[in-house]
């Protein structure tokens, strides 16, 4: 279709304040009088606290608060119904190296971290659990009391008829893959200010994914109703999924204002993010599954063990997403998969890109070249026989409303000259793909929607007041694209206003692909609805009826008759001296048409409104004298819906790119008794600019989606999950070894190579 | 975190500089760029109450060149100051590319060359913050009695990890050292203790005022290469440096020295390097020196990135490597 503004690159509305330094992230607010708060961490990953003793830090000059446990109300909370498994303040036991156990409030940082070292505590000891496979042994040391065996919780998805579908298979393959913790790594670390207002209320400025989400984490926690708390999001400087979540320390900086009745203000460390926020979940992955010869996936059988740290977090969708993203996105008959999530003494998982989506697929995708090479068929073409299509119905009752994931294996295919040199190249030289497909929007919780408000100013400027949540991906520009394109304005006519509770209606914010959907198809509803009523105030002194208008490029005019028409400017003008009601103001809200209990509880049906398909090739050239492997190209094709602005598309498909690259080769946590050895950005390898492919070409597919606004899908999230396995296939090609436990190191690769004997 | 409490003194001679440090004694630490130092104090892994920072002194930071003297570079020159200098890109390779190997960019603007040599030495049981330290004994390094790298022993085993350092050995440079006394010059070399607690020799009111590099031998070459996860940012996990000179017709070695670095408690000068001289270029003269290199080379499990038997077995490859890579750019030399 032809747009006017839908599809072009217009530069992110974010750019020029971020390029001049003006915009205005956390660091940057500074309200009068306000306080400054440092959290004391426990050094143990497991010990009673025999006692605490605050008043040294109490008396020490410049302090105006100190908190422990049993200063606040002893609140049991957690991120979702299955865990209220933590205080905000430890007591009676600290269960991670991070964990919180005081907190300080002071006229300044340097006071505060003064004040910490004054704080006293007394800890014993406990035996602590690190493996997930000692702390589900019998006699381990239990984490809490109340959760036998350590475990958090437990999943079983199932459908068809696992037993005979194997019975049915000509090759089974069983295969044990495990991944590591990952973090987020924003930019800009996690924090806020609260400010406890005298009427009882709070209002929070905050770097977080989700306002809205984030005012209801913290409501029983504090005891306060929602509409007594107010968030203000600043400008945010990357979240990856590391801040949707409500934290410990949000609850003191709270409790800390309402003491003393100052803002408080906390910025996490560097190493605080690394220990007290999330991680991408390690995990140990069974896979078993049955092929017919002829290449037809039949049966899988996934076993799977989840270590999610000290607390359950929002983790427990992770296994179900996981669980859903082997269902995805080939055909397969009977299913089978078993997932247990476990508590161990380390810091907390979380959802972090894809949320259980890459450690399977890695897996699995990691397999099923193993298996196309034992059957004897291109890892191409058994990928394309096996494709879920447009309209297939799934087993477990998931709705394909668009997808062209046969066309993306094509595109990688045909971009890596695939035929011409699948095992063809030399020693040391190799290409492999990797596939996936990703939920677009999915809903954790009822009313997951999204809604908007648009209101016309005296002179026809479009104010967007929505819920949604822009943290750095530009999705305030694609709906501002969205909506100039569906009311016909200019775009730079349009203004956005986010961010704050108050001011803004209902947006469940950026989690789960879903921003662009939910965001978007609420402005484009409210849209239409401003729509209706301009075309209708408009089209008697055009002298037609409104069906015969439309509204483009800044004009309303007879339809195919560009000449015959007035500005929109003009349009608002007539409206309101027509004595019509003020101001124009249209509405709009969209929620997925999804079941939260397939979301939540793993029932059959839709659990994403739609899904994105995704197939990516790798090429590396592996040193086979020191292990070293270098990533020559990562070509994506990303079957994203409409595409809405193709520059933003390119740039989340290279972050997600490198977010792969960090998982392939280099993001781990080491540690020793629970201590994480790496939590600065010189121990924490995230891949630089240097470390990335020479090349990173996009191939976007455009498939019209049914439920997007304007027909997009999800581009970003998806884009990261078949990295790995990529290039763990190109690196089987170039060097036939294979390394199932990630990361892939060289020596790693060395000790492969070694094994493999006399080839190398 | 912050930064602990000191009091910054900026003194404006060497003189006063040397004397302030041996003044203060154990109280005091001299400061050049700080990149190194800055991030060990926010560790609260040194307290000092004094910090000399060198940047007031005049003309620390000249580097000049003249083909009898070689190079000489002023203690406050940066990395960047070498690797953008024309001459010493033409004269000194494996200077160049250890100093662009070090950190980032913005790091080599900020550190010193001198700065480099007196990096302290890394472990990953030393090198965190106060709370990975808490609830644990300390370890030598930090005042204790244990070492946690390698059991029962009775001394510290962190490992010098400076890139500077490696080039510098091979090259054969001497540096000057202020004292409140007499300033005395010494081979680079005997910078260095081998005790991974106190790593350097200096004494208290001694600082690097200059280090001096000999000039280039006809037709000689050199090079740096460095092992490490990414290709920017990471300190060395393996550094090795290779100087060599060839004769008149390119045939046989008439010198040649190689330096490791990140593979002990201290930068390694490989002696077994002469024995090339007289030798022809050909693998089974070379051989030996690997073997050689591999047996000097003690890295231990200290470092994050890559096992310490990685480490060393990568050493006669990277060395190698590197020894080809000095060949070729000595061939191409006059």
């Amino acid at each position: 279709m032809d747009f006017e503004v839908i599809g072009k690159n217009i530069p992110n509305l974010s750019a020029p304040p971020k390029a001049q330094g003006r915009s205005k992230y956390l660091d940057d607010i500074k309200l009068q009088d306000m306080l400054y708060c440092k959290v004391l961490r426990s050094p143990y990953p497991h010990a009673k606290i025999l006692s605490i003793d605050t008043s040294r830090a109490k008396s020490h000059p410049g302090v105006k608060a100190v908190i422990s446990g049993y200063d606040i109300p002893p609140i049991k909370w957690g991120n979702t119904h299955q865990g209220f498994d933590q205080y905000t303040l430890a007591i009676d036991k600290v269960r991670y190296v991070g964990d919180h156990v005081a907190a300080v409030a002071a006229i300044d940082e340097e006071t505060a971290e003064e004040a910490l070292d004054l704080i006293k505590v007394e800890y014993e000891p406990l035996p602590a659990v690190f493996d997930p496979l000692e702390s589900m042994k019998p006699g381990a040391s239990l984490i809490h009391e109340d959760r036998p065996g350590n475990i958090a919780n437990h999943i079983l998805k199932s459908f068809g008829d696992v037993g005979r579908g194997f019975q049915e298979c000509d090759l089974i393959r069983e295969d044990t893959y495990s991944t590591v913790p990952n973090n987020h790594a924003p930019m800009e670390p996690h924090g806020d200010i609260a400010l406890w207002n005298s009427d009882g209320s709070l209002t929070m400025w905050a770097t977080c994914q989700s306002p809205f989400m984030l005012r209801r984490g913290l409501c029983s926690p504090l005891g306060l109703a929602e509409d007594k708390v107010r968030i203000i999001r600043s400008e945010v400087g990357g979240g990856f999924g590391g801040k949707v979540e409500t934290f410990p320390f949000q609850l003191v900086s709270a409790h800390l204002s309402r003491l003393t009745g100052r803002p408080v203000k906390i910025i996490l460390t560097r190493e605080e993010v690394f220990i007290g926020t999330r991680h991408r979940h390690p995990t140990i992955i069974k896979l078993k599954t049955g092929f017919k010869k002829d290449g037809t996936l039949v049966a899988q059988d996934g076993q799977y063990i989840v270590d999610c740290g000290a607390h359950m977090g929002l983790g427990p969708l992770m296994m179900l997403i996981s669980s859903y993203m082997l269902m995805l996105p080939y055909i397969l008959p009977h299913f089978r998969f078993e997932g247990t999530r476990v508590y161990t003494n380390k810091p907390v998982c979380g959802p972090l890109r894809g949320h259980g989506a890459p450690q399977v697929r890695f897996a699995m995708e990691s397999q099923l070249d193993m298996i196309a090479e034992e059957l004897k068929i291109d890892p191409i073409e058994i990928r394309i026989k096996n494709a879920i299509y447009t309209g297939y119905k799934h087993p477990a009752k998931q709705e394909i409303f668009s997808c062209s994931f046969k066309e993306d294996i094509q595109a990688v295919a045909k971009a890596l000259k695939w035929k011409e040199r699948k095992g063809k190249l030399p020693e040391g030289h190799g290409i492999g793909i990797g596939c996936s497909g990703l939920f677009c929007g999915v809903k954790i919780m009822f009313h997951a929607g999204g809604s908007a408000v648009i209101s016309i100013s005296v002179d026809g400027g479009v104010n967007i007041h929505s819920g949604g949540t822009d943290i750095g991906q530009g999705v305030d520009t694609v709906v501002a694209q969205i909506v100039a394109e569906e009311l016909g304005c200019r775009f730079e006519d349009i203004h956005m206003i986010t961010g704050d509770t108050l001011t803004v209606p209902f947006d469940f914010g950026t989690f789960g692909s879903g921003v662009t959907l939910r965001m978007g198809n609420a402005a484009m509803n409210a849209a239409r609805e401003v729509k209706k009523q301009l075309l209708e105030a408009v089209a008697p002194r055009l002298e037609v009826s409104p069906q015969e208008l439309e509204a483009r490029g800044g004009k309303i005019f007879v339809r195919g008759q560009p000449d015959k028409g007035i500005s929109f400017k003009e349009a608002v003008k007539i409206y309101r001296y027509a004595g019509n009601p003020q101001p124009i103001v249209g509405r709009g809200y969209w929620e997925p048409d999804v079941e939260v209990g397939v979301m939540t509880a793993g029932k059959d049906g839709q659990f994403s409104p739609t899904y994105a398909f995704i197939a990516q090739g790798a090429e590396v050239k592996v040193d086979k004298e020191t292990g070293e492997v270098k990533v020559l190209k990562v070509i994506t094709a990303d079957e994203c819906g409409q595409i809405l602005n193709p520059t933003m598309v390119e740039g989340q498909l290279d972050g997600s790119v490198f977010g792969g690259l960090g998982m392939a080769f280099y993001e781990e946590h080491p540690h020793i008794d629970g201590k994480y050895l790496n939590t600065s950005f010189l121990d924490y390898l995230i891949p630089t600019s240097l470390d990335g492919p020479d090349e990173m070409p996009s191939l976007m597919i455009e498939t019209l989606d049914p439920k997007g606004p304007y027909g997009a899908k999800e581009a970003g999230e998806g884009n990261l999950v078949p990295t790995t396995p990529a290039i763990a296939n190109a690196i089987y090609d170039a060097i036939g070894v294979r390394i199932n436990e990630l990361p892939i190191t060289p020596d790693k690769i060395l000790k492969a190579l070694e094994r493999k004997g006399g080839k190398a | 975190m912050k930064l602990p409490k000191f009091q910054y003194i900026a003194p404006k001679s060497t003189k006063e500089a040397s004397s302030l440090l041996k003044e203060h004694g154990e109280k005091a630490i001299a400061v050049a760029g700080g990149s190194d130092l800055l991030v060990n104090l926010k560790n609260r892994l040194k307290s000092p109450e004094y910090l000399i920072d060198l940047k007031a002194i005049p003309k620390l930071d000249k580097v000049t060149f003249s083909k009898s003297e070689g190079l000489t570079i002023g203690a406050m020159a940066t990395l960047r100051d070498l690797i953008e200098n024309p001459v010493v890109r033409e004269n000194y390779p494996v200077l160049v590319q250890a100093a662009e190997s070090v950190g980032t960019p913005q790091l080599q603007y900020m550190g010193t060359v001198a700065g480099n040599l007196c990096l302290d030495n890394r472990c990953y049981y030393y090198n965190q913050s106060p709370l990975w330290h808490a609830g644990r004994d300390a370890c030598f390094k930090l005042g204790g009695k244990v070492c946690y790298v390698v059991k029962g022993s009775k001394v510290c085993y962190s490992t010098y990890c400076g890139d500077t350092a490696p080039a510098l050995l091979a090259l054969g440079a001497t540096i000057k050292v202020s004292d409140p006394v007499r300033s005395k010059t010494m081979p680079l070399q005997d910078l260095y203790s081998g005790d991974g607690k106190n790593p350097n020799t200096l004494k208290a009111g001694q600082f690097i005022t200059e280090i001096s590099v000999p000039p280039p031998a006809g037709k000689s070459g050199s090079a740096y290469m460095k092992l490490r996860r990414r290709q920017a940012i990471d300190f060395p996990l393996l550094g090795v440096a290779v100087n060599i000179q060839l004769d008149g017709k390119g045939n046989t070695f008439a010198s040649a020295s190689i330096a490791l670095t990140a593979a002990e408690r201290k930068p390694i000068l490989i002696a077994e390097a002469s024995k090339l001289k007289g030798q022809s270029l050909s693998d089974g003269a070379i051989a030996e020196v690997l073997e050689a290199a591999t047996s000097q080379a003690h890295p231990v499990e200290n470092l994050l990135g890559l096992p310490p038997s990685y480490r060393k077995q990568m050493v006669k490859i990277y060395l190698k490597r590197t020894i080809d890579q000095a060949l070729q750019s000595a061939q191409k030399g006059k």
